[in-house]
């Protein structure tokens, strides 16, 4: 077991130097470069956007050294723990990533737990109720969620926040707050924003963990062993969850690791629209701007999560399922 | 509608969504935005205090004595008002009526500038004409008009109490500005300046040719001017170990004191920047994400007729707010004390319908930029037949004419704007009506007989004209959808530009892409907006009317532009009626005879006005600014737009909240 871990971590070396000059290089691929964007935003407010200027800046900026060595100093750095400097924000990663990435995770995880403690018992119910009007019910409305793009959920919410609460737009405190010490009201007023973000990313995701689950379990209800354990008189609720519902949540343990990645972009635009304290507006701004160096820390902690991810829903699944255990060669 | 815009980002999708549910709104609301019979003269002075006109009083000279200040001030070990203020401050005399102090102004990021004027060493009147003294007392040219001596008024001082004096100016034009390790490239209008210091208090600028708009640039971007050098001497090379500073810019994280400096000089936020001081009626106190903010500075050097120290305003919370669909929320629900430049002329339907309970009121004031937009057709596109026709004066007529632009002004601006080609605002000195009407008005018979006359038949019986020799024609307009409703104009535009057998398609191009194809002459035809329409900055930058700049926002020209900037080293020579055009561009920025000015000015307009180089649509159109009720003194009728800083004449520092 050890010996696998291990030798999971040494493939990720590979993959993640792999993902690290991709990462690099597609960033760098549009036209122009954080500074022509820095001064097309200047621009923006009217501010001239001239040749000069932007030689000034470009030489300031380090900007005219070779792609490569640009990149070892980027990935030099980071590896040893820093992730260089913003541009767009004139301050380091560093401060600027874990100020935020802590908010990020709150959501997301947040998201993660209201869409399962929802979806799988509601995905359980549809498969054992399978064709009931209820399995229907909960169908359109998942797929209600998916369909919807999630800044539109994100704009309702905030509008029938407003009207019903009084909340204010967007954020995820009361104006009031913004700018105070941690204390129990603060933590009241930023649970009472939370819910709008965690439920907007919770519903994409809904409907896949739903109809997911149901169809996991309906092809586990029809093997022998539950005919037979129903035959032998086990009581049906027992049954379900002892044997069915265990086998059928297996895939979702091990896409984990895939879910994280996918929760972090969702909450990007959502991010924006609602203006969180979080690393996804940082992340589409960075990638807008070309700053280059926030940017690809950003995606890089990404790869690194989800790498990091997948191997500990691996581990997981290994837990949970004696059947697919490492077995030593 | 042929709107090929595969490049189209989600905020646009956004755009489009909110579009559908505004134009629900807009037919809910005619009866409630009823139009106006007259929009306002766009800069009328009589819209104003007939004190903003002219150079402010002082309190000596109103005989103000006793000066007092905001309670917050007190007890904080600060020394007396009187001594803060400078020797004699100037007066600032409010609009409506003299205000109180208090109060916190929630506003968004964006609004920051608009909120807090730039302070510099002269200022803007409403007029849109006039410089006026502000930390400088007085200027004067010399008769040639290339030496400037300037006197600032004595006593002024820094958010930290330090005295501004000549110094700072000397540091920030000499060691910055002039310093080519600091700007390797000198910026335009400082290559050749000298200046030197009289005492503390005057100072003398020799230009290397007679500059007499040099104060309108003075006025517009005083950042330029005015660094404190007892805060910055501290990370210049010029005054400290070399060392020291590398070892400073290693613990802010930049990678050289020069980028430090541009940072700074930008306003761009990072922390240290709370240290900065400023001349700014509000100081920066605090940064998290997501928040700026601001307290009153205590040294603000204007005060009220009663004696009062402004700003009247305690303190500002800027919240960084990057969707307008959020900003519009916001304001229209009365959660902004202030709003204005993330807020699109679409959305005014939606902000009026806030006006009916939500505590606030919306005003709608006039861009002043003299066509939202600017159609560019590439007069140096490669080398093909687009080119011959984009050069052909007849082609550019023809597009013009095939618009109609009281219909894009009904549509898009609910008949509030005015349609308009590409020039300078009414009441500029350089402005005639028929600048603003040549070739303007809406004919599709004469733009299809211009279009015949060319040779741009439909051959092939598609409906759809083909080059002289028969290939087809498609023009492409690539272009940025920023700052003006660019988009929703060129969807009507493009459909226009059909109804005469033109097979035209819009896309939507990435910034960058429009900053890098543009200057290198790559953009068949472009979308621009067309400010520096006013007379601060068109006698300086008559970029629209001359081609003697390479920029996103040029794409006429630049390869004559390339050729004027290199001394025709690079580019190509252009014919002699454009070299005019540089030539009497030249002679506006430099001559002293007024008259000759504006001769020259009018020369340039009227030659787009027969040429066409640029097409304008919809101009002055209205822009919404929205504050609380509590705010007042804000003016209702102003002018929107970079060329005066937003809202530099309409003194942002006198407006307060009602009690």
């Amino acid at each position: 077991m050890r010996k696998y871990v291990l030798r999971r971590l040494l493939g990720m070396i590979p993959t993640l130097a792999i993902i690290s000059i991709l990462v690099f290089t597609v960033i760098q691929l549009p036209e122009g470069d954080i500074v022509t964007s820095t001064l097309d935003r200047l621009s923006a407010t009217g501010v001239d956007l001239s040749d000069e200027r932007i030689q000034n800046l470009r030489a300031q900026y380090n900007l005219d050294q070779p792609l490569f060595v640009q990149y070892l100093a980027w990935i030099g750095n980071f590896i040893t723990g820093d992730m260089g400097f913003s541009y767009l924000y004139a301050q380091p990663v560093n401060e600027l990533v874990w100020e935020r990435l802590g908010y990020t995770l709150l959501i997301t995880v947040c998201a993660l737990l209201f869409t399962w403690l929802l979806a799988l018992p509601i995905g359980i119910y549809s498969a054992v109720r399978q064709y009931s009007i209820a399995d229907y019910g909960f169908t359109t409305i998942g797929l209600i969620g998916l369909a919807t793009p999630n800044f539109l959920i994100a704009l309702i919410l905030m509008y029938l926040g407003y009207t019903w609460f009084g909340l204010s737009f967007g954020g995820l405190f009361s104006p009031e707050f913004l700018n105070t010490p941690w204390s129990w009201a603060r933590f009241v007023d930023m649970l009472a924003h939370l819910w709008i973000p965690v439920v907007v990313i919770g519903t994409s995701g809904m409907a896949i963990t739903m109809r997911l689950m149901r169809a996991n379990l309906l092809d586990e209800l029809k093997k022998p062993y539950v005919i037979t354990a129903r035959a032998k008189g086990v009581p049906p609720l027992k049954l379900l969850l002892k044997y069915p519902v265990r086998i059928a949540i297996n895939p979702f343990i091990s896409t984990i690791g895939l879910l994280l990645p996918a929760l972090l972009s969702g909450e990007a635009i959502v991010g924006v629209v609602l203006n969180l304290p979080t690393t996804g507006p940082l992340l589409v701004q960075s990638l807008i701007t070309q700053d280059m160096y926030l940017a690809g820390s950003l995606i890089m902690l990404l790869s690194v999560l989800t790498v990091v991810g997948m191997l500990l829903s691996d581990l997981l699944l290994a837990w949970v399922d004696p059947r697919v255990r490492y077995e030593r060669a | 509608m042929q709107s090929l815009s595969l490049s189209v980002s989600r905020s646009q999708f956004l755009l489009s969504c909110f579009c559908l549910v505004v134009s629900f709104f807009c037919l809910v609301l005619i009866s409630i935005f009823t139009k106006p019979t007259q929009a306002a003269e766009a800069n009328n002075p009589a819209n104003y205090p007939s004190a903003w006109l002219e150079p402010a009083k002082t309190a000596s000279q109103l005989d103000i004595t006793s000066f007092s200040q905001s309670s917050i001030l007190e007890g904080k070990g600060l020394p007396p008002v009187e001594q803060r203020l400078p020797d004699d401050p100037p007066v600032i005399v409010p609009v409506d009526s003299i205000g109180n102090y208090g109060g916190i102004a929630h506003i968004i990021a964006d609004d920051r500038g608009m909120f807090i004027a730039a302070e510099g060493l002269f200022t803007i009147s409403p007029d849109l004409k006039t410089i006026l003294p502000n930390l400088a007392e007085s200027w004067s040219y010399n008769d040639e008009g290339d030496q400037l001596t300037v006197t600032l008024r004595k006593g002024l001082k820094w958010s930290d109490g330090h005295p501004l004096t000549t110094e700072d100016i000397l540091f920030s034009v000499n060691d910055l500005q002039l310093n080519t390790n600091f700007m390797p490239v000198t910026l335009p209008n400082f290559i050749g300046l000298e200046l030197h210091a009289i005492d503390s208090w005057s100072f003398v600028i020799n230009f290397p040719d007679p500059d007499p708009f040099f104060i309108n640039y003075v006025a517009q971007s005083p950042e330029y001017f005015l660094l404190p050098k007892h805060y910055f001497r501290e990370y210049h090379p010029d005054y400290t170990d070399p060392n020291l500073i590398a070892e400073r810019m290693e613990e802010l994280g930049f990678s050289s004191w020069s980028a430090f400096m541009t940072t700074s000089m930008q306003k761009r936020l990072f922390p240290d920047l709370v240290n900065h001081p400023t001349l700014s009626s509000f100081k920066i106190e605090s940064l998290s994400p997501g928040l700026y903010s601001y307290q009153r500075n205590p040294y603000y050097f204007k005060v009220d007729p009663s004696g009062q120290q402004l700003p009247y305003i305690d303190a500002i919370e800027a919240q960084d707010v990057r969707e307008n669909e959020v900003a519009v929320a916001k304001a229209s629900t009365g959660q902004l004390d202030f709003a204005g430049v993330r807020l699109p002329t679409q959305d005014i339907p939606l902000l009026k319908l806030g006006e009916q309970g939500s505590g606030i009121k919306v005003n709608i004031w006039n861009r002043l930029h003299g066509s939202d937009l600017s159609i560019q057709a590439n007069m140096n596109y490669g080398d093909g037949q687009k080119r011959e026709l984009f050069s052909d004066v007849r082609f550019r007529r023809a597009l013009s004419m095939a618009i109609n632009r009281d219909e894009m002004n009904e549509i898009i601006y609910f008949g509030r704007g005015t349609p308009r080609q590409v020039t300078v605002v009414p009441g500029s000195d350089y402005f005639e009506p028929e600048f603003a009407t040549a070739w303007a008005q809406y004919d599709v018979e004469a733009a299809n007989l211009l279009l015949d006359e060319i040779g741009l038949h439909d051959v092939n019986g598609d409906g759809v004209r083909e080059l002289p020799d028969g290939s087809p024609l498609t023009l492409t307009v690539e272009y940025v959808d920023t700052e003006t409703p660019k988009q929703v104009s060129m969807e009507l535009v493009v459909s226009y530009w059909n109804d005469v057998g033109l097979d035209a398609r819009q896309r939507l191009i990435d910034r960058e892409l429009q900053y890098s194809r543009a200057i290198s002459g790559e953009l068949e035809m472009t979308v621009w907006h067309a400010d520096r329409t006013t007379d601060i900055l068109f006698p300086i930058n008559p970029d629209f009317w001359a081609p003697r700049k390479l920029a996103a926002s040029l794409a006429m020209w630049s390869e004559w532009s390339r050729w004027y900037l290199t001394d025709g080293n690079l580019g190509e020579e252009p014919p002699p009626e454009i070299r005019q055009l540089q030539i009497w561009a030249d002679e506006l920025a430099t001559t002293m005879d007024r008259d000759r000015r504006i001769e020259l000015g009018k020369l340039l307009l009227a030659a787009n006005a027969e040429n066409v180089w640029t097409i304008g649509t919809v101009g002055l159109a209205p822009q919404p600014v929205v504050t609380s009720d509590r705010l007042k003194n804000v003016v209702e009728f102003g002018l929107w737009g970079w060329d005066i800083r937003y809202t530099m004449p309409y003194h942002p520092a006198s407006w307060y909240f009602a009690q």
